[in-house]
C-alpha cells in the first residue's frame, strides 16, 4: 500500500537520546514518562525481575511484556495481573510490549500462551517484587514483614498507619533480584483488579481507523511484491518472458528456481505486472481425478480402517493409540489440499497440526 | 496521468492515476486514509468496504474511473472520538473488535444499513453483514452492537 504514514523518528535514536522509559505501541512512539522515567539501562534477562517491571520515581510502574497484543486483550490483561499482584492501581501502570530492545524474550505470541505463559511470568515477577518491597519497608519501618501489606502503590502496616511509597523504596533503581518462579501469590479471593471487565485500550483506535497496522506503515523506498503462483501443484517453471512486463516502469522479475515474483515501487503497477507477466510452467498430472475422489482417498495409504466403533464407542471413544500418529501420509495430505476449496485448506492444515483431522479421518470411515 | 474528481469524506478531491482500473482502495490508502483495509483483493472478504453514494461497496472492486464524480465515505469520515457515529460508539461500548482488521469494513456496512433501515431486525443485520468476514469470530458482538446502535435490544 502506498500509505503515507511514515515513522517520524527512529526508536533507537530516541533511546540513545536519553528518553529512558519508552512505550512503543503500534500507534507510534511516545515517551511513557518524562520525569518518572528512571531506568537507565534495560535488563532483558527473563530470569530477572527487572526484565519485567520497573518502579519509577514518579510512583508509576512500567511493565515490559515480551508478548504482543494482537487483539486478544493483553494490553489490559497483563497490567491487571501485574497491578493486582504488585498492589498498585492499574492507572499507575505504564505498558511496553514486544520491543526487542526493551522487553524480555517471552517466546512467541501464539497458541493462547499470552496469559497462561506470559501473564504467569509477569505475575511471578510482580509477586517477587512485592515481597522485596515489603522486606525493604520492613527494615525502614522496623516492623516484621508479615505485619505489612502492599497496596495502592505503597507498603503499609496491615493494622493501619503510615506506609512508604514504592517509589521511595526503589524508585528509579533496579531490583537486582532473581525472579522467583514459585513466589507467594495473592489469594484470588482477595482480588480487586483481576476479574474486572476493564476496557481494552486498543478498541477505540480500531473503531475510528486511527490504529496503525503494519500494512499502514511504510518506509522510504519501500518496494511492493506479488508472487506468481503456478497453475498446478508440482508444476515447475520452464521459462519467463521478462519482456511481457516491459511497459510497467520500475517493475522487476524475481526468479529463484521455481519461485516467481515481481517487485516494484508502485503497488498497483506491480500488481498489474504480476497479471501480465507471461510464464511457462510444466504440466503435472499428480492430482487425483475429481470423480474418483472418494476411491482415491480410500486407496491412499495411511488412512486407516480403524474407527471409534471398532476401537471404542461414541460415548466412550477409545484413546487413540500412539501408533496411529502418522495417519495422513504425505500423499493423502497433498490430495486433501488439492481437492478442498481454498478456504478449507487452512482448516486442514490447522487441524492436521492439532490432530483433529487425524481423528476425523479415522472416525468417519 | 489522467485526473479523476470525486468527493471523499465530504471533501472534493482530484487524484492522478495512470490507470483507469486502479482500485479505489489503493487510491484511498494512497491519500492516507488507511482505515480501509486491503484484505483479499477479490471482493470476497469485506475488509475494504466503504460507502459510495450511500451504498456499501468493496473498494478493491471499484475502479477510480467508476468512482469518478461519486461521494465516498471511509471510516475516517464516519465519526471521530469527539463525535462518534452511533455504530462506532456501540462497537466501543460492546468492545467488539479483536484484531480489528475487518472492523472498518463491518462498521461501514452496518452504517450503510442503518442509513437505509434505521430499525433492522437481527436477520437484516446478519444479511447486510454477510459479505464481511471475520477470522477472530466477533460476529455475535457485532450483531449486538448494531442492534444497540439502532436503539433496539440486541442479543441477551
Amino acid at each position: 500500500m502506498n500509505a503515507p504514514i511514515k515513522h517520524r523518528f527512529s526508536r533507537r535514536a530516541l533511546l540513545k537520546g536519553g528518553a529512558l522509559t519508552v512505550a512503543f505501541a503500534l500507534t507510534g512512539l511516545r515517551t511513557a514518562s518524562a520525569q518518572g522515567a528512571a531506568v537507565a539501562s534495560r535488563i532483558l534477562d527473563n530470569k530477572q525481575v527487572d526484565a519485567f517491571l520497573a518502579v519509577n520515581s514518579d510512583g508509576t510502574v512500567t511493565l515490559y511484556c515480551g508478548k504482543v497484543d494482537l487483539g486478544q486483550g493483553l494490553r489490559i490483561a497483563i497490567p491487571q495481573i501485574a497491578a493486582e499482584e504488585l498492589g498498585i492501581g492499574i492507572d499507575k501502570i505504564k505498558y511496553v510490549e514486544g520491543d526487542t530492545a526493551l522487553t524480555p524474550d517471552q517466546g512467541r505470541t501464539s497458541g493462547s500462551s499470552g496469559i497462561q505463559r506470559g501473564g504467569v511470568q509477569i505475575r511471578q515477577a510482580a509477586a517477587t517484587a512485592r515481597k522485596a518491597l515489603i522486606e525493604l519497608a520492613a527494615q525502614r519501618l522496623n516492623k516484621p514483614a508479615g505485619d505489612l501489606v502492599a497496596a495502592d502503590g505503597e507498603v503499609r502496616p496491615r493494622a493501619g498507619g503510615a506506609g512508604i511509597k514504592f517509589a521511595e523504596l526503589v524508585g528509579g533503581k533496579h531490583f537486582d533480584l532473581k525472579l522467583d518462579p514459585k513466589p507467594l501469590l495473592k489469594d484470588p479471593a482477595s482480588y480487586t483488579i483481576v476479574g474486572k471487565p476493564l476496557r481494552r485500550p486498543d478498541v477505540p483506535g480500531k473503531c475510528f481507523g486511527t490504529a496503525t497496522y503494519v500494512q499502514d506503515f511504510t518506509v522510504p523506498g519501500v518496494q511492493h511484491g506479488r508472487v506468481i503462483r503456478p497453475p498446478a501443484m508440482g508444476a515447475t517453471l520452464v521459462s519467463v518472458d521478462e519482456d511481457s512486463i516491459k511497459k510497467f516502469p520500475g517493475v522487476k522479475v524475481v526468479r529463484i528456481k521455481d519461485f516467481l515474483a515481481v517487485v516494484g515501487a508502485d503497488e498497483w503497477t506491480t500488481e498489474r505486472a504480476a497479471r501480465a507477466l507471461r510464464a511457462q510452467w510444466s504440466d503435472w498430472a499428480g492430482l487425483p481425478v475429481q470423480e474418483k475422489l472418494a476411491e482415491t482417498l480410500r486407496a491412499t495409504p495411511g488412512v486407516t480402517e480403524q474407527s471409534i466403533v471398532s476401537k471404542g464407542t461414541a460415548a466412550a471413544p477409545r484413546q487413540t493409540p500412539r501408533r496411529w500418529a502418522p495417519h495422513i501420509s504425505g500423499r493423502c495430505r497433498a490430495t486433501l489440499r488439492s481437492v478442498l476449496p481454498a478456504r478449507w485448506r487452512m482448516c486442514v492444515l490447522m487441524q492436521q497440526r492439532s490432530g483433529r483431522l487425524r481423528r476425523a479421518c479415522t472416525t468417519t470411515r | 496521468m489522467a485526473k479523476y474528481k470525486l468527493r471523499v469524506n465530504g471533501k472534493a478531491r482530484t487524484v492522478d492515476a495512470s490507470d483507469a482500473d486502479k482500485p479505489l482502495l489503493y487510491v484511498l490508502r494512497g491519500l492516507g486514509l488507511t482505515a480501509t483495509k486491503d484484505g483479499c483483493g477479490l471482493g470476497q472478504c469485506g475488509a475494504c468496504t466503504v460507502i459510495i453514494n450511500g451504498s456499501a461497496a468493496p473498494s478493491c472492486q471499484v475502479t477510480i474511473a467508476n468512482a469518478q464524480g461519486k461521494s465516498v465515505t471511509t471510516l475516517e469520515g464516519l465519526g471521530s472520538a469527539a463525535r462518534p457515529h452511533p455504530i462506532q460508539a456501540a462497537f466501543i461500548e460492546e468492545q467488539v473488535p479483536q484484531c480489528g482488521y475487518c472492523t472498518s469494513g463491518i462498521i461501514m456496512s452496518a452504517a450503510a444499513l442503518l442509513a437505509k433501515t434505521p430499525k433492522p431486525s437481527e436477520d437484516e443485520v446478519r444479511a447486510a453483514l454477510d459479505g464481511n468476514l471475520c477470522r477472530c469470530g466477533i460476529h455475535v458482538r457485532v450483531v449486538r452492537a448494531v442492534m444497540a446502535a439502532a436503539g433496539q435490544r440486541g442479543l441477551p
